[in-house]
């Protein structure tokens, strides 16, 4: 037992026991915060197509930008290498891009004949004068978009371990032919396409398992139903059509079973049903409405909104004990929580002052902070598969408009797709 | 009014858009189940369980060494010197060293987070050389660290020589900001 705790002694020291380390220094402020990176543009292997180029570099730039990681060198101050298509380690001039101070060097080629595209990309770490990852990909024209937003992933991947989620989709609901109905595109509002035709009001999207299905609410008959369609092969089931609410259901993260708020009983209550829409449990049982589940990335726990003690607040159910615990005190509208892939946090728009804003809170009831600020209500966000984003509506240009932004608050931008009115978001993978 | 009966026994009661193909049967659904995500949860379940009883160990830990030997819990030196004496030329030092350290760190915002934090051990000869560093406390994320020693190898040497050894500790940690 001695020889134990001398053994664990030893070990504990080295993590810094309880995280009061005391060092002789201590940094708190990085002096950079993105990583100086060449980004020369992609050349021709062939003859040059300004269209090609034009898409290579709206991509990257979106992508990267969006990332938060990088920040690109100006192009004005590239010497001779970027102009040279040098793709390997033995070619590129690395003491040129160390000279602009670039960490990472970014390059790329692509040749076009007819449809067909062929692109090739790299990533080289500057200092270490070495090839970090490479690809080279094959296949339409159309799918060139693709091939840059799987890249960035890997890029992401490379470095930090965490693949990216640029290259998933995002469902959401549109008014662009004078109904709301459900569509699906890139996350940067490229490839849009229709997922539904109900011509009344479809609401509120989620995920399947696997990405390969939606689950929604539409008014189709005239009551809001809850919906199941298949992505691939648009085949669709109705799968509950109680007597009143059938909305805001949320897969488990096992893809089992759904957690979704029904009125059938008068009252709107939290429910689990199985795939099929039959209903497993009942969850919640109390005066008020319940809706607005989000499942814990465990599955364990469900948080939503109850205004069992007055005004909307956010509650955190334990699906084992069955107990339910507050969990946001301040505000007197809190509304839509979406508990973060690893666990930590939970976002949930507030109402103060007469306009919704982003906060988000740790699972265990602190930190509670906004990180959205100002006019414009800033509504249902969701977070990208991989944690790093959130995406949102914000109708702060008159009508709501998608948005997608970093975790912390930061690079917001508008996802440009259709016209009209862009809302209720969620983030799918590929 | 719908009743239940019917949505459970007929769910296409809506015919569907296009039936090319069936939907996920359960059985699908199962093994992607078994496939996919519990692989993850169980996975995250073992992080969440190892966290913990880490933290039990430290907690256990710190009660026994304050029971044994309260000196043992200190883990870094004073400041300056490797014998932990602490010398005005250390002092001096620490300022340059902490500004140079902080100019050459790169982190992303994105990994600005509480529970991210690292401890470097540097040594310097007497002629202001690196001999050498260490890690002495991982922030477990592989991208944080890898920051932390990038900067850490761009300091190749102190601006003057110290005349002793050197040997001091930097802790790199981001305030998460809000």
């Amino acid at each position: 037992m001695k020889y134990m705790v001398v053994v664990l002694l030893w070990v504990m020291l080295g993590s810094g026991a309880g995280g009061a380390f005391a060092a002789d220094i201590e940094i708190t402020t990085p002096g950079r915060i993105a990583i100086p990176t060449g980004q020369p543009k992609f050349l021709p292997l062939g003859p040059s197509d300004p269209e090609v180029e034009r898409t290579i570099a709206e991509v990257l730039t979106h992508d990267l930008d969006l990332s938060g990681m990088f920040e690109i060198i100006p192009r004005e101050a590239y010497l001779d290498d970027a102009g040279n298509l040098t793709l390997t380690s033995a070619e590129v001039n690395f003491s040129q891009w160390k000279f602009l101070e670039a960490q990472l060097l970014i390059k790329g080629a692509y040749r076009v004949k007819g449809e067909q595209l062929e692109l090739k990309v790299r990533l080289f770490d500057v200092d270490k004068r070495r090839l970090l990852t490479g690809h080279n990909y094959k296949g339409t024209q159309s799918e060139l978009r693709r091939m840059l937003h799987r890249f960035v992933d890997e890029i992401l991947e490379t470095l930090t371990g965490t693949r990216g989620t640029f290259d998933s989709n995002i469902a959401f609901i549109s008014s662009a032919t004078g109904n709301k109905e459900l569509y699906l595109s890139d996350i940067d509002g490229h490839n849009v396409r229709r997922i539904t035709n109900h011509r009344n009001l479809v609401l509120n999207p989620d995920f399947g398992p696997g990405g390969r299905e939606l689950i929604f609410t539409s008014y189709r008959e005239d009551n809001p139903d809850l919906y199941r369609r298949s992505i691939s092969s648009a085949a669709e089931a109705r799968i509950s059509a109680r007597e009143g609410l059938n909305i805001a259901a949320r897969y488990s993260p096992n893809g089992r079973e759904l957690a979704v708020t029904l009125s059938k009983d008068g009252n709107a209550e939290l429910y689990l049903l199985g795939a099929n829409g039959k209903i497993h449990k009942r969850l919640t049982n109390a005066w008020g409405i319940d809706v607005d589940p989000s499942w814990s990335p465990l599955g364990d726990k469900i948080a939503f909104v109850s205004n069992r003690h007055g005004n909307p607040h956010i509650f955190v159910l334990d699906l084992l004990s069955g107990k339910i615990e507050r969990l946001t005190r301040n505000g007197k509208y809190n509304a839509t929580p979406a508990w973060s892939p690893d666990g930590e946090w939970i976002l949930f728009a507030r109402l103060e002052e007469g306009v919704f804003n982003i906060y988000r809170i740790r699972s265990d009831g602190t930190d509670e902070h906004p990180i959205t600020f100002g006019a414009g209500n800033k509504e249902h966000p969701r977070w990208s598969p991989d944690g790093r984003f959130i995406a949102y509506s914000d109708d702060i240009s008159g009508e709501k408009r998608l948005h997608i932004m970093r975790a912390d608050g930061t690079g917001t931008r508008e996802i440009r797709s259709l016209p009209g009115a862009t809302s209720h978001p969620a983030w799918g993978k590929r | 009014m719908k009743k239940e009966a019917d949505t459970l026994t007929k769910p296409a009661a809506v015919p569907a858009v296009q039936p090319q193909q069936p939907m996920l049967s359960a059985e699908e659904i199962e093994n992607l189940y078994q496939q996919d995500t519990q692989g993850r949860i169980d996975e995250m379940r073992q992080k969440r369980d190892s966290r913990a009883r880490i933290e039990r160990l430290k907690q256990e830990l710190a009660a026994s060494s304050r029971a044994q030997s309260p000196s043992t819990t200190v883990a870094a030196g004073q400041v300056g010197s490797v014998g932990g004496s602490g010398t005005q030329a250390g002092v001096d030092f620490n300022e340059w060293i902490k500004g140079y350290l902080m100019e050459h760190w790169t982190l992303p915002r994105t990994h600005w987070k509480k529970e991210l934090y690292s401890v470097v051990e540097l040594r310097f000869g007497p002629q202001g050389e690196r001999r050498g560093f260490r890690m002495i406390r991982s922030s477990g994320d592989p991208y944080f660290d890898q920051s932390v020693e990038k900067a850490v190898t761009e300091l190749d040497k102190l601006p003057s020589p110290p005349g002793k050894e050197l040997s001091l500790s930097v802790k790199f940690d981001p305030e998460e900001k809000y």
